[in-house]
């Protein structure tokens, strides 16, 4: 994000009518744990360093180190919980986030960071999550199958064709979502969902493109048999990486691959317990579990149709 | 925008005009090229038509051909991809805007080419009046007075045909009894918003609301095949709309009855004199015949149901001398 100089004055602002220098080398040391004000600023140690000067160095030195998101959200969170057991009213903190905001960003309250507006822009990490970081994400896999089968039998013009519109039924649904693609590869791929009710919007979005193919293999199809997919939800602790070859090796996507194997069936939904424990009890009803209920770690969501 | 119909059913032609379909300076509605005449008898002069061919034996090329050349309502161009016209050139001494060939036909068509087509020849705009709306028997009942696919030719004070759609809430009669009218009120506001985000890419208008709900009106342009796949959706969807559009941790559903009728077009709010045979019987079959959570259609609107889906509507109870539908359910747990 490009920083405005007015942001810049703003953010050193309400440093200086928020705070004192001590709070400030504080606050510093907690985002830049080696922050040496003293020798970055040049003042001598044994000079009480202007409030004015103390806060632009800070507020410089943490844009060049890229960590200004980082800064702000400690700002939020001392304005909310205070810091070293003092409550603090952080000034222009209102002015700060508008700004932010009109350049795209928007504060994530439960997850406590800024993250892109999806209205304006949308990467991989939401803008947000940082390499090598843990973050607890829900993952909705979904693979064709038959692909193969698929590719021998038809021309390439209708598997082209065809896959384009499921990969259209996909990002419909999991575009208003604000699930990503991590990973697609013609005949399936993974999407990760990291915001709000993670878990229920991978699961509603899993249910509404079972919806939307069923419509769309009795309508519009080019194929002269169905396109049959499964469809996987898992959630768990995962490292987030830009690499698809590292992140194919996590344990996240290794259940992922075992759910799809040993668990899922054409035309329906497996989902894990913790994203079953997560929805809403409408919802989780709808989910049969595979195997006894007290020991079930999969369930199932199928389209059935009554008389 | 410019309005296309493009009547064809090879994904080779589909994919073609992939570019066009995305684009947001067409207008395009793809239909069956058998139906031509059933769609193209009241279409206007604001849309350009193009027709495949291909699907036709030589016989029917011919008829489809000699129709096509000597209608004067709208532009049109032929799509050709076995090369089965022997004279082109003669196509566009008939009046026929654009040939699109065997060889043409690769990859996407440009924009550029339509737009040039479309402006090939200009048609001096009439000035419609009364007795230009064309009046066609189609149904057994009713005559048609197509309204197009959206609005823009819709006047108020005439009579048109429109899909009717009607649609409420269905536990809200009984939390009516139980709840203050504040929630009853915050409950129809979540309603309408989730009605306003159906209804609007399909131009429906919520035209008279009802308690717990309301009839809609889409513009009728020959045919409510998105309108009905609209209403299997909002069945087919309850638990995501329950959890997504409400707040309430309960599987709420609608009653949905659709027919297709005549009324006077007036405004929102100024529809208390309509005299109107169709907007009466909707008005019965939705609060009177639709069962609670289920999707009703009149006979007429059956033969809109896209084939692959016919066998999701059952026949069922006739209602005031028609032949009723009504779609089988998805199961909930």
């Amino acid at each position: 994000m490009q920083l405005s100089r007015n942001l810049v004055n703003l953010c050193a602002r309400a440093l200086i009518e928020s705070m004192d220098v001590r709070d400030m080398k504080h606050l510093a040391k907690r985002i830049i744990p080696d922050y040496d004000l003293y020798k970055q600023s040049g003042f001598p140690e044994s000079f009480a360093i202007p409030s004015i000067d103390a806060a632009k160095q800070i507020v410089g030195d943490i844009i060049n180190h890229h960590l200004f998101f980082q800064f702000v959200q400690n700002l939020i969170h001392m304005n909310q919980e205070g810091f070293m057991g003092n409550k603090f009213k952080i000034a222009y903190l209102n002015d700060i986030i508008k700004d932010i905001y009109s350049n795209g960003y928007l504060f994530d309250s439960e997850n406590q960071i800024f993250v892109e507006n999806p209205k304006v822009q949308k990467t991989r990490n939401w803008g947000a999550l940082q390499e090598g970081e843990s973050y607890t994400m829900a993952f909705l896999s979904i693979d064709i199958i038959g692909n193969t089968k698929i590719v021998q039998k038809y021309s390439r013009s209708i598997v082209q064709t065809t896959y384009t519109e499921l990969n259209y039924i996909v990002h419909n649904a999991i575009d208003k979502r604000n699930g990503r693609f991590w990973m697609w590869e013609g005949d399936g791929g993974v999407i990760a969902f990291f915001f709000g009710k993670k878990n229920e919007d991978a699961t509603l979005s899993a249910m509404e493109i079972l919806n939307n193919l069923y419509l769309y293999n009795k309508t519009i199809c080019n194929l002269s048999e169905p396109l049959k997919v499964r469809i996987v939800v898992h959630s768990g602790v995962c490292e987030y990486t830009e690499q698809n070859s590292y992140f194919k090796k996590m344990e996240v996507m290794k259940t992922l691959g075992e759910m799809e194997k040993k668990h899922s069936k054409p035309e329906s939904i497996c989902i894990s317990y913790p994203v079953r424990m997560m929805l809403d009890g409408f919802i989780a009803d709808q989910f049969v579990s595979l195997g006894s209920n007290s020991t079930s770690k999969y369930y199932r969501y199928e389209l059935e149709w009554g008389k | 925008m410019i309005d296309l119909y493009l009547f064809s059913k090879s994904s080779k032609i589909l994919a073609f005009f992939s570019k066009i379909r995305k684009s947001k300076s067409f207008s395009i509605v793809i239909y069956n090229p058998d139906k031509y005449k059933a769609i193209l008898r009241n279409t206007g002069q604001n849309t350009f038509v193009y027709i495949d061919i291909s699907s036709f034996d030589d016989s029917n090329r011919k008829k489809l051909i000699n129709y096509i050349t000597k209608q004067t309502r709208f532009d049109f161009g032929i799509i050709d991809p076995k090369n089965s016209i022997d004279d082109p050139g003669l196509l566009f001494h008939l009046g026929c805007s654009d040939y699109i060939g065997k060889s043409a036909i690769t990859g996407e068509v440009k924009p550029a080419r339509i737009k040039n087509a479309v402006g090939f020849y200009f048609i001096e705009p009439d000035e419609p009046d009364e007795d230009d709306l064309i009046q066609i028997p189609a149904f057994e009942d009713i005559q048609t007075i197509l309204s197009g696919h959206n609005w823009d030719n819709i006047k108020t004070g005439r009579e048109y045909t429109f899909c009717l759609f009607y649609i409420e809430i269905d536990i809200l009669p009984e939390w009516a009894n139980k709840s203050g009218k504040a929630h009853i009120e915050e409950v129809m506001e979540f309603f309408y918003a989730h009605l306003h985000k159906i209804i609007t890419p399909l131009n429906g208008k919520l035209w008279i609301k009802t308690d717990f709900g309301g009839l809609v009106l889409f513009p009728f342009d020959g045919s409510c095949t998105p309108v009905i796949i609209e209403g299997m959706k909002l069945i087919m969807n309850k638990i995501i709309t329950s959890a997504e559009e409400y707040t309430y941790s309960t599987i709420l559903t609608y009653r949905i009855a659709l027919d297709i009728g005549n009324t006077k077009y007036l405004t929102r709010g100024n529809t208390g004199k309509i005299i109107s045979d169709s907007v009466n019987f909707i008005f019965h079959f939705g609060k009177k015949y639709a069962d609670t959570g289920n999707f009703y259609l009149t006979e007429r609107v059956h033969k809109d149901i896209p084939l692959g889906l016919t066998d999701r509507f059952l026949p069922s109870e006739c209602f005031e001398n028609r032949s009723i539908y009504r779609m089988k359910l998805p199961l909930l747990k």
